[in-house]
């Protein structure tokens, strides 16, 4: 299963935010999109998973083959697609247990296989709590991964699961990642430090830079250009190939 | 000098101090003629079915009591360690002793109606030190059409006893009528009432309850109060006296509705030394339902603490809630809070859970419910179910 974007215009109450950004991620790959603070990494995603925050003004989204561009949130993630929150909202009265027993009903899981995953993410003892109310940063991680993961979905979509957290956490949540897409997952991983590729291959990578894509290629080369050297580096090149 | 007879017919004209004004005159004094049930049993089922939506079913283990009307029709007596009886069964003695104790009769003209109508409720008294953690389970049910149905009770948890009472009050669909319930409760040293109280009036009842709580040293009053169903109009503010050293109480009131004017909370005195109240309200108003929360605490002691908590979900843009917090400290030996927040279903949460897969509908059934329900503190996890359950099942049915 894979998501091609392409020529994608975005905007967020009448300013546009991103501009003909295409991109397409491999089935049963990860890959890295990379971006500065403000670049449009999240309102891409949300673009892609149609959320109602913003708006796509032009381009096209393809899920497997299907132009899935002019549906509905609630159609896109039932047809494969779901998104982890870089800050999911602390949901007061409503356990997780509650949201996982819901999520699983239509994936097909029984309580007890949620409950193994929620076990593998160390979260057994967090079912009976309120939505991510007084989780650590970790903890929420986690537990977003897991009704993310519960989804059983066929295009994962992960907003920054490495930001905030500490090495324990982010360790389960890259094995759980890693595992998901062994089990037939593609991921698009959003990242800003790239701290989640020490944990989780990836072939491909995107740089999103002031609203547009301004790189791409082998994950490795570009992850590892920005761990040296930063986003300057991207900028600089970006502006050099914009100015040719 | 004015006799009380005087003093409380005067009070018939006398308006509440909040909430709409009803005129009484269209209505008559519920009958009291009605014929006394072996079990509840040889009711029609649709008015068992009623009663069981306020949770008066099952098979009343520690006792059970219904009024219909203005007539007990049935009693069952469960354990030993629980006393019941019905008001008009009392003597002239025992009315001298229990009734109008803590409630002033001419305090307006609900309780002075109250006063002037053939007594009847339920008196439900704990023996000394016995622990019953089965609830008492009474229903007080209105039949008959344009009519006021005003019960008299009275419940005292005896020193160091441990009791449960679930009161379940409600109506045929199709009538029109008031109910008046005048309260007076006791716990005593050491003792716990536990008081769950579950109205469903079908929009079809005015409610004016009158409740006073007293509190003797290091008793708990625990309270329970959900409105189930919209109102034309309620108005009630009990009132629990922390009398005692080291008394608390707990108060949690939940109201669903989508339309009616009410005006409910609970005043609480904390008048002894280390006494503490927390008083819970939360509210989902719809339509154009207008909503008074009130939630007052007077401190007059050393080392006492108050918290009062008021929230609301507001759907659509005609309901009116207004959240009435006061704390008031005669001296510095008092810590009192209070907060309050009225909003809106936050559309950022709908939107988060209808990306986890569940509809627009099922989020915010999912969203409305988790924000409705309460801690149900200090009561047996059973009876924890059935407060959750009963304002679950309210909640769906308003959206």
């Amino acid at each position: 299963m894979s998501l091609e974007i392409s020529g994608l215009f975005i905007s967020i109450k009448g300013k546009e935010i991103l501009r003909n950004v295409s991109l397409k991620t491999l089935p049963r790959k990860a890959t890295f999109l990379l971006g500065p603070n403000g670049s449009g990494k999240t309102s891409l995603l949300f673009g892609i998973i149609g959320h109602p925050n913003v708006k796509l003004e032009r381009g096209k989204i393809m899920l497997d083959g299907e132009d899935i561009t002019n549906l509905p949130m609630e159609e896109r993630i039932k047809r494969g697609l779901s998104l982890a929150f870089q800050n999911p909202p602390k949901i007061r009265g409503v356990k997780l247990r509650e949201i996982l027993g819901k999520i699983g009903e239509r994936s097909g899981l029984t309580m007890q296989e949620l409950k193994q995953m929620a076990e593998k993410l160390k979260l057994s003892q967090f079912l009976d709590r309120n939505l991510f109310d007084g989780f650590s940063g970790g903890e929420i991680k986690r537990a977003e991964l897991l009704l993310t993961l519960a989804q059983k979905p066929k295009v994962l979509l992960l907003d920054e699961p490495d930001s905030g957290v500490d090495v324990e956490s982010i360790g389960l949540v890259g094995r759980a990642i890693e595992d998901a897409i062994i089990e037939g997952s593609s991921a698009l991983i959003v990242t800003h430090s790239g701290l989640i590729a020490r944990y989780v291959l990836a072939e491909d990578a995107y740089v999103l830079l002031n609203g547009t894509i301004g790189c791409h290629g082998p994950a490795e080369d570009i992850v590892s250009t920005i761990h040296k050297m930063g986003f300057k580096k991207c900028v600089d090149c970006f502006s050099f190939r914009v100015r040719r | 000098m004015e006799s009380v007879e005087e003093r409380v017919k005067k009070a018939l004209k006398k308006p509440a101090e909040y909430g709409i004004d009803i005129d009484l005159s269209s209505f008559s004094p519920a009958p009291t003629n009605l014929k006394d049930l072996k079990g509840i049993e040889e009711l029609p089922s649709r008015e068992r079915k009623y009663m069981e939506e306020v949770g008066f079913a099952g098979d009343f283990k520690a006792g059970g009591f219904l009024q219909i009307d203005q007539k007990a029709v049935f009693k069952k007596f469960g354990f030993n360690g629980l006393e019941i009886k019905s008001i008009s069964e009392f003597s002239e003695e025992e009315k001298e002793r229990y009734l109008w104790k803590l409630i002033d009769p001419a305090t307006d003209k609900y309780t002075a109606t109250v006063y002037f109508m053939p007594p009847e409720g339920y008196f439900i008294k704990s023996k000394k030190g016995a622990m019953i953690d089965t609830p008492f389970q009474s229903c007080l049910f209105l039949r008959s059409h344009g009519a006021i149905q005003a019960p008299h009770n009275v419940v005292i948890a005896e020193e160091n006893s441990r009791i449960y009472v679930v009161t379940g009050c409600t109506v045929m669909p199709e009538k029109v009528g008031v109910h008046i319930g005048v309260t007076e409760m006791y716990v005593k040293r050491g003792a716990f009432l536990g008081f769950v109280m579950i109205h469903n009036w079908r929009n079809a009842v005015h409610v004016r309850p009158r409740t006073v709580v007293y509190v003797e040293e290091g008793g708990t009053f625990v309270s329970h109060y959900i409105i189930t169903s919209p109102v034309p109009s309620l108005q009630a503010l009990p009132k629990v006296y922390l009398k005692g050293e080291g008394a608390r109480a707990y108060l949690s009131n939940v109201a669903i509705t989508s339309s009616g004017d009410l005006d409910f909370g609970t005043e609480a005195f904390l008048e002894a030394e280390n006494t503490s109240v927390e008083i819970v309200s939360k509210i989902f108003a719809a339509g154009k339902s207008k909503i008074v929360a009130r939630g007052y605490i007077v401190s007059k002691a050393v080392n006492t603490k108050g918290h009062v908590e008021c929230r609301a979900l507001l759907k659509g843009g005609e309901a009116v809630v207004q959240a009435v917090p006061s704390l008031k400290s005669y001296g510095e030996g008092a810590e009192l809070t209070h907060e309050a927040a009225l909003g809106k279903i936050a559309e950022d949460e709908v939107n988060y859970l209808v990306a986890k897969g569940l509809s627009r509908e099922e989020a915010i059934s999912t969203l409305v419910r988790g924000f409705l329900r309460v801690e149900a503190k200090g009561v047996p996890s059973r009876l924890e179910d059935e407060i959750r359950n009963t304002i679950e099942r309210s909640a769906t049915s308003l959206l």
